[in-house]
């Protein structure tokens, strides 16, 4: 990626440290953008750094140590971020807790909800979709004020949002979805957009396993998410709002409309009919 | 919110399915709510903990099954006429979904009747039109398969 268009703006990205989050980093960073990283351990914040320093130069990566659960530190590091770069423009929310916490089957041969650790299960989903809302209500209320900006958030494919043998991981990215949409609606009009982007598939990332059958070629790799991160991320995608994207049907070969319309479909699943009946009454109360 | 309308269910069904398994038969209904009422603004956690409700159903009938113990939804099918939609809305309560109409589909639902229905949601609202209007898959599998996965998986 040559072409610096994110150059002047500033991205938090938490799970920063590995895998997609990693992955994005160094994209934005490569395009131009200075990235605040975020993750649990220093140790696997200072390799990302460099890394994102050698895609987009020195002084490029703040590395920031902070649980995204813990809302003092989210609080703290959307200031820290805006201390050090002078503004936020872009949050990713990449940080989650994996299927791999319950189990190393990919094909849903987990667990069953019985048999899951209820500790575990209640961890991940605040994490996965607690998180993600404390972020966004951390970073926001700056990215209205200076009437631009960017949430990305990181769900799962529909289906896996209920494949078995994952405890809590499916239900937590459904959360997320769907919170996705009603950040979507909110920010209507503010120059803010919210949408969601996923690889589209098992990705090359601790949260697959190894396994003898699953070559990790074979996977989608965490470099799929560059290239729609940077999109989205630009203000070629301004306007964008409410939609999910698909890393491994993003063609960059194609024209931009067919490429959104290969990889784009609207955020959640309001592509089915809802059967709710609602009073004209309870209708003039709807935004 | 989250914990209580998300984990609330996990924890209670974790906890009594062993002994419906032992039993080769049991029920297990959560309340979930309308799909687009799920991604519905202003009302913070509910939509979304809704959400993660529904996808865990989808995955209790999958982890059920065999068993003679099911899960599934069931919900209103719209406002209803309880705290939830406080006084100070304006709405009035006559317009609302009775608490009532709960009654039939739970009673169906919980009885040996519904034997063998699993992965379901079932809609109080249009309980008097027969199963078929009042009833749909759990979550939204209607939108077909999703993930991209490499070709020797299958799941």
């Amino acid at each position: 990626m040559t072409d610096r268009v994110l150059e002047g703006k500033t991205a938090l990205i938490t799970g920063a440290g590995r895998g997609l989050g990693r992955a994005m980093a160094e994209g934005l960073a490569a395009a131009g953008a200075k990235i605040a990283l975020v993750d649990l351990e220093q140790d696997v914040l200072a390799p990302a750094a460099a890394s994102v320093e050698a895609a987009g130069g020195q002084g490029c990566a703040l590395p920031l140590v902070a649980d995204v659960t813990d809302s003092d530190r989210a609080e703290a590091v959307v200031a820290e971020t805006i201390a050090a770069f002078g503004g936020l423009d872009i949050l990713i929310n990449d940080a989650a807790m994996g299927p791999q916490f319950f189990s190393t089957d990919i094909t849903g041969g987990g667990p069953r909800f019985w048999e899951v650790d209820n500790e575990l299960w209640l961890r991940v989903i605040t994490v996965n979709a607690f998180g993600p809302q404390l972020m966004a209500s951390a970073a926001v209320p700056r990215m209205i004020e200076r009437g631009r900006g960017r949430v990305i958030n990181v769900t799962t494919s529909l289906d896996t949002m209920y494949l078995p043998g994952c405890g809590a991981y499916g239900p937590s990215k459904a959360a997320l979805e769907a919170n996705t949409r009603i950040m979507a609606s909110d920010l209507d009009g503010t120059g803010v957009t919210a949408n969601v982007l996923i690889p589209g598939g098992p990705a090359n990332t601790r949260m697959i396993t190894e396994r003898s059958d699953l070559p990790r070629e074979t996977l989608i790799q965490p470099d799929a998410m560059r290239a729609p991160a940077v999109w989205l991320s630009s203000d070629e995608s301004d306007g964008v709002n409410g939609q999910r994207f698909i890393a491994a049907l993003w063609d960059e070969t194609l024209p931009l409309a067919d490429r959104l319309a290969q990889a784009g479909a609207p955020v959640a699943w309001s592509q089915i009919k809802s059967k709710a009946i609602r009073p004209d009454s309870v209708a003039a109360l709807k935004r | 919110m989250i914990d209580t309308n998300s984990a609330g269910p996990q924890l209670m069904a974790a906890a009594a399915t062993p002994y419906m398994l032992e039993n080769g038969w049991g029920r297990i209904v959560n309340i979930t709510t309308a799909l687009d009422a799920m991604y519905a603004p202003g009302m913070g956690g509910y939509g979304p903990s809704k959400a993660a409700l529904e996808a865990l159903t989808a995955i209790m009938a999958r982890d059920l099954e065999g068993t003679g113990v099911t899960a599934n939804v069931l919900i209103p099918g719209g406002p209803a006429n309880t705290r939830m939609i406080p006084d100070a809305t304006g709405i009035p309560r006559a317009d609302l979904i009775q608490p009532d109409a709960m009654q039939a589909p739970i009673v169906w639902l919980a009885s040996g009747e519904s034997d063998g229905h699993s992965g379901e949601r079932f809609i109080a609202a249009h309980w008097d039109k027969g199963l078929e209007a009042a009833s749909a898959p759990c979550a939204w599998p209607q939108l077909g398969r999703q993930a991209i996965l490499p070709g020797n998986i299958t799941r």
